[in-house]
C-alpha cells in the first residue's frame, strides 16, 4: 500500500458506504493531477518525503471526509433559540420533580440532613435531565428532517404578542417555583396517599382533629397555584387577567394565613412521636411560620399589585 | 487587524466563488485543470474548498459530469448543465446590479 492508498483509505474510513467509492475516486484523481504537475516542476520522480508533504497541504483524512460530505447538523444554529427554550422549560420542570421527590425522600425519612437533600436532588436532576436532553436531540433531529422545525421558524407573529413592558416578562424560575410550592403543600396535606398509613402516622406534626377543614382548604389553594403555574408556563408574558388570577391567589392565601394566625394552634405533635419532640416550642414555632408566611405573601401581593398597575397604565395608553 | 480582514474577505467572496465555478464550466474541465483555470484568471481557490464545491453543485444537478481516460489515468469531466446555465444567467444579472449598485455606495461621498 503506498501513501496515496494509506491516505485515501483513511478519508474512506470517514464516509458512509455510499459514497466512499465515488468521492475516493475522485479525490485520488484530483490527488494523481497535482503529484503530476510537482513532477514536472522538479523535472524528476517525487520522493516519498515530498508526497508525504502533498499529502500533508491537502489536510487531515478527517476535515477532507467532512469537505466532501457534511453531516447535517443534529440541531441548527437557527433551531437553537426553539432548542434553548426547550431544554430551558425541561430542566425548570425536572428540577421542579427532583425537588419534590428529594423533599418527600426527606419526609418519609424524617430526616432534615441538608447535604442529603443536595445529594439527591444532584442526583435525580442529572438522571432524569439527561434523559430528557438525549430525547429532545432525537426529537428536534427528526422534526428538523421532517421539515416541521421550518414552520416553526416563520410562524406569524404580530405585535400584540410582544409584552408592552420588560417586566411583564414571565420569570421561568418564579412559574415553577410556584409549581413546586403547590405540588409540595398538596403532598404535604395528603402523605396518606403517597406513604404507607403506619409511616404518615409515625410524622411527628398532625393537624388537630378541630382543624382537619385546613387541609380541605388549603389543598384547594394548592390546586389553584399548580393550576395557574401551569398555565403561565405556556405563556411568555404577563396577562392583565392573568395578573388578576394571581392576586385573587395571593389575597385568599393572606386570609386563609391571617385567619390560621387567630386559629391556632392548628397543629399538634403525634402521639407516637419521641420524647425529644416534646422539647420544641411548637406554637412559637407556629406563631413564626405563620408571621413569615403572611409577610412574604404580602410581599409578593405587593409587587405584583404594582405590576398589575403598571400594565394597566400602558395598555390605556396603547 | 489582519484576521479580520481575511475572515471578511473570506466572506465576500464565499458567494462569488459558485458563480466563477459555474462560468469556468461553461467549458468542459476536470478538477486540476478548473483550479488552474481559475488561478489563471487571478481566483485563487484552495483546493479543500474547490473540489467538494465542484462535487456539491453536481449533486445539485447544476453540472454534468462524465469519467473519462485521459493521459493513462481518469478523470472526472464538469461541464455547466440545462439547469445550470439558467441558474448562471440569473445569478450573472443579480451580480451586475449588485455590482453597479455597490460601486454606487461606494463612489458616492456624504
Amino acid at each position: 500500500m503506498n501513501a496515496i492508498d494509506v491516505y485515501i483509505s483513511a478519508i474512506a474510513a470517514e464516509l458512509p458506504d455510499d459514497k466512499q467509492t465515488e468521492i475516493c475516486r475522485e479525490i485520488r484523481a484530483t490527488l494523481l493531477d497535482h503529484l503530476d504537475e510537482r513532477r514536472e516542476q522538479q523535472g524528476r520522480e517525487l520522493t516519498d518525503e515530498e508526497v508525504a508533504a502533498v499529502l500533508q497541504r491537502w489536510g487531515h483524512p478527517v476535515l477532507v471526509a467532512q469537505r466532501y460530505h457534511t453531516e447535517p447538523a443534529l440541531i441548527a444554529s437557527e433551531d437553537m433559540p426553539l432548542f434553548r427554550m426547550v431544554l430551558s422549560y425541561g430542566a425548570a420542570l425536572i428540577a421542579a420533580l427532583a425537588i419534590l421527590k428529594s423533599l418527600s425522600g426527606l419526609i418519609s425519612a424524617q430526616s432534615i440532613n441538608p447535604l442529603q437533600l443536595l445529594v439527591q436532588l444532584g442526583f435525580a436532576f442529572v438522571d432524569m435531565f439527561s434523559t430528557f436532553l438525549l430525547v429532545a436531540i432525537a426529537v428536534f433531529y427528526l422534526l428538523a428532517r421532517s421539515g416541521e422545525l421550518q414552520k416553526w421558524r416563520q410562524r406569524p407573529w404580530t405585535l400584540a404578542d410582544l409584552p408592552k413592558l420588560p417586566q411583564a416578562r414571565l420569570k421561568l424560575s418564579d412559574t415553577v417555583s410556584d409549581l413546586v410550592s403547590g405540588l409540595f403543600l398538596v403532598l404535604l396535606l395528603w402523605t396518606g396517599w403517597w406513604m404507607s398509613a403506619e409511616r404518615a402516622a409515625e410524622l411527628p406534626l398532625q393537624l388537630k382533629p378541630d382543624a382537619a377543614y385546613l387541609r380541605y382548604l388549603l389543598t384547594a389553594l394548592g390546586l389553584w397555584t399548580v393550576l395557574c403555574a401551569c398555565y403561565r408556563l405556556t405563556r411568555r408574558h404577563w396577562t392583565l387577567p392573568m395578573l388578576r388570577w394571581l392576586l385573587a391567589e395571593l389575597t385568599a392565601y393572606l386570609l386563609v394565613v391571617i385567619w390560621i394566625g387567630t386559629q391556632w394552634p392548628v397543629l399538634q405533635w403525634s402521639a407516637l412521636h419521641p420524647e425529644a419532640w416534646l422539647q420544641l416550642p411548637l406554637h412559637g414555632i407556629e406563631r413564626g411560620t405563620v408571621v413569615v408566611t403572611a409577610l412574604v405573601v404580602a410581599w409578593q401581593l405587593w409587587i405584583h399589585l404594582r405590576l398589575y398597575r403598571q400594565l394597566q397604565v400602558v395598555n390605556q395608553g396603547s | 487587524m489582519d484576521e479580520r480582514f481575511d475572515k471578511l474577505r473570506l466572506e465576500l467572496r464565499r458567494g462569488s466563488l459558485v458563480l466563477a465555478v459555474l462560468a469556468s464550466l461553461r467549458s468542459r474541465h476536470y478538477g486540476y485543470s478548473l483550479r488552474k483555470h481559475l488561478a489563471d484568471a487571478g481566483v485563487d481557490i484552495d483546493e479543500g474548498t474547490l473540489y467538494p464545491l465542484v462535487r456539491r453543485l453536481a449533486e445539485q444537478g447544476l453540472l454534468d459530469s462524465q469519467w473519462e481516460q485521459a493521459e493513462g489515468r481518469e478523470r472526472r469531466y464538469y461541464q455547466l448543465s440545462s439547469a445550470g446555465e439558467t441558474l448562471l444567467t440569473q445569478l450573472s444579472q443579480e451580480w451586475q446590479a449588485m455590482q453597479q449598485s455597490l460601486a454606487a455606495i461606494l463612489e458616492s461621498h456624504p
